[in-house]
């Protein structure tokens, strides 16, 4: 028997899995993802009660995921150093000796602490190929890229919206952020979709509205001005009782919300800022996205400056008082926390309580998650981390 | 260098008995940090399997999907008898260099 507040803990850990792996080959990751997969379950299995805080340290145990993939790209470089002769040829022996003498002499006059491992943000992603997939699942593997899309819709009577096209073509590289032009032939009147309400967060309105209409989902545009963010691209998304899904689109870039004389926490600006922005126009709204939790939500931390390892309180919210998910402090549900992706921590504990709390702020109900962070945190600005 | 040295460690640690992921991590975690963290040995198991060094088999449980167990390879082996001289003598020149052992 699991604990609901260890499986969100699980899940949570194994979505930043699956978030570091989209930069593996295909092969290899699924592979590591079993093996962590079964370290964890194995791992679990003897803990008593399935204690969320014994499951945490276990994690904790197991490895922030960048640092597990980290070791998996230089695979390559490792076959080649040791191909031919296993080890280390006898006679650089001598010269390594040389060199780690260099290395401990360098140590002993520096600060005993270990140093984090560099982070170099990849600078490229290469673009899937998504030819004859649903846009759905092309948006999804999208995102997983750190990548866009604009949609051209063409008449068909397919059954089912589908990516005809594609510009760059797959196994191109593009900037995270960059966008991807699909030309997407539409559904039919005849489709019912059984997926739900697709999520089109982050997307361009043309082809989120193209992902509704083609799912039959009845929905409105609502046209805001956006600070940093991607113009016409969704940064919102509510389903209303009534079915109804509110899109929320950003009708230009204006000037950024907030300055600081610290490095910004991720360099990924869309990111950075929606957080801020939603939380803009909750506030002015008088909260909440306009429905319930019937449909996809999604809520921003209070952007937060960071000052190295400690224990953070993120505020998530404000909540519209018809919110129904986590009305009593204490409820555990599978939720999950998105963490920019660019913003490398280790050592993630969330603290008793393990699930989060409903509290009151300013007369308005937020929920609150308190984080230690014991490695590799860097002092920055604008932390927003969201929670769905 | 403790990278290079830890696939070795794995291995030495397989020609005593097969094992599962989590038994070796946790071995390996133990000894005296071997491993920056108990996830990265899946990435260093997982060369060692493309080289040939290590297999793998499945062994049924009573809950639960087959656990997958690790198990040297003949080549494996020679890699490691291989190695031990050879660190041996690299573990003495450094221990010279640092002025923590005799010159022979």
């Amino acid at each position: 028997m699991t604990d609901p507040r260890s499986d969100a803990l699980v899940h949570e850990y194994l979505q930043r899995l699956d978030r570091q792996l989209a930069t593996l080959p295909p092969k290899r990751r699924s592979a590591l993802r079993e093996q962590i997969e079964a370290h964890i379950n194995d791992a679990r299995a003897e803990i008593p009660g399935d204690e969320p805080d014994a499951v945490a340290k276990m994690l904790f145990d197991l490895g922030d995921p960048s640092e597990i993939v980290d070791e998996a790209p230089s695979a390559t470089a490792d076959r080649r150093h040791r191909r031919g002769a296993v080890w280390i040829p006898s006679g650089v022996i001598v010269v390594l000796a040389v060199a780690v003498l260099s290395v401990a002499i360098a140590r002993l006059g520096s600060p005993t602490t270990s140093m984090p491992p560099p982070f170099i943000a990849p600078s490229t992603y290469v673009v899937p190929s998504m030819v004859h997939a649903t846009l759905d699942t092309a948006m999804t593997k999208l995102s997983e890229h750190y990548l866009t899309a604009s949609c051209r819709p063409t008449a068909t009577s397919r059954r089912i919206a589908r990516v005809a096209s594609q510009s760059p073509a797959g196994g191109a590289k593009l900037p995270p952020g960059s966008v991807v032009s699909l030309t997407v032939i539409k559904g039919s009147s005849s489709h019912v979709s059984t997926l739900g309400v697709p999520a089109t967060i982050g997307f361009q309105v043309s082809c989120a509205t193209l992902l509704l209409a083609g799912d039959h989902v009845p929905f409105r545009v609502q046209w805001v001005n956006a600070s940093g963010f991607w113009p016409g691209a969704i940064v919102a998304q509510s389903r209303l009782p009534s079915g109804l899904v509110l899109l929320r689109v950003t009708r230009t870039k204006t000037t950024p919300m907030k300055t600081s004389t610290l490095p910004p926490c991720t360099t990924f600006k869309p990111w950075a800022t929606e957080g801020a922005w939603m939380l803009a126009q909750e506030s002015a709204r008088g909260g909440g996205f306009g429905g319930p939790d019937g449909g996809i939500w999604i809520y921003g931390s209070i952007p937060k400056d960071v000052h190295g390892n400690g224990t953070y309180t993120l505020d998530f919210g404000p909540v519209p008082s018809d919110f129904g998910w986590g009305k009593a402090p204490g409820d555990a549900h599978g939720f999950a926390l998105q963490w920019p992706p660019d913003f490398i921590a280790g050592g993630f504990y969330r603290q008793s309580p393990t699930t989060p709390i409903v509290v009151t702020l300013h007369g308005r109900r937020y929920f609150q998650v308190t984080v230690t962070m014991t490695k590799y945190v860097p002092t920055c600005s604008g932390l927003t981390v969201f929670v769905y | 260098m403790r990278k290079g040295a830890v696939e070795f460690c794995v291995l030495a640690v397989l020609r005593l008995e097969d094992r599962y992921g989590l038994e070796l991590a946790r071995e390996l975690a133990g000894e005296g940090g071997l491993l920056a963290s108990e996830g990265t040995l899946y990435p260093l198991l997982n060369r060692l399997h493309a080289e040939g060094l290590v297999e793998t088999y499945g062994v049924e449980t009573q809950s639960g999907p087959p656990r997958r167990y690790y198990r040297i390879t003949k080549s494996g082996e020679r890699a490691l008898d291989d190695f031990v001289p050879q660190w041996k003598t690299f573990r003495d020149a450094v221990d010279v260099t640092l002025g923590l052992g005799r010159k022979r």
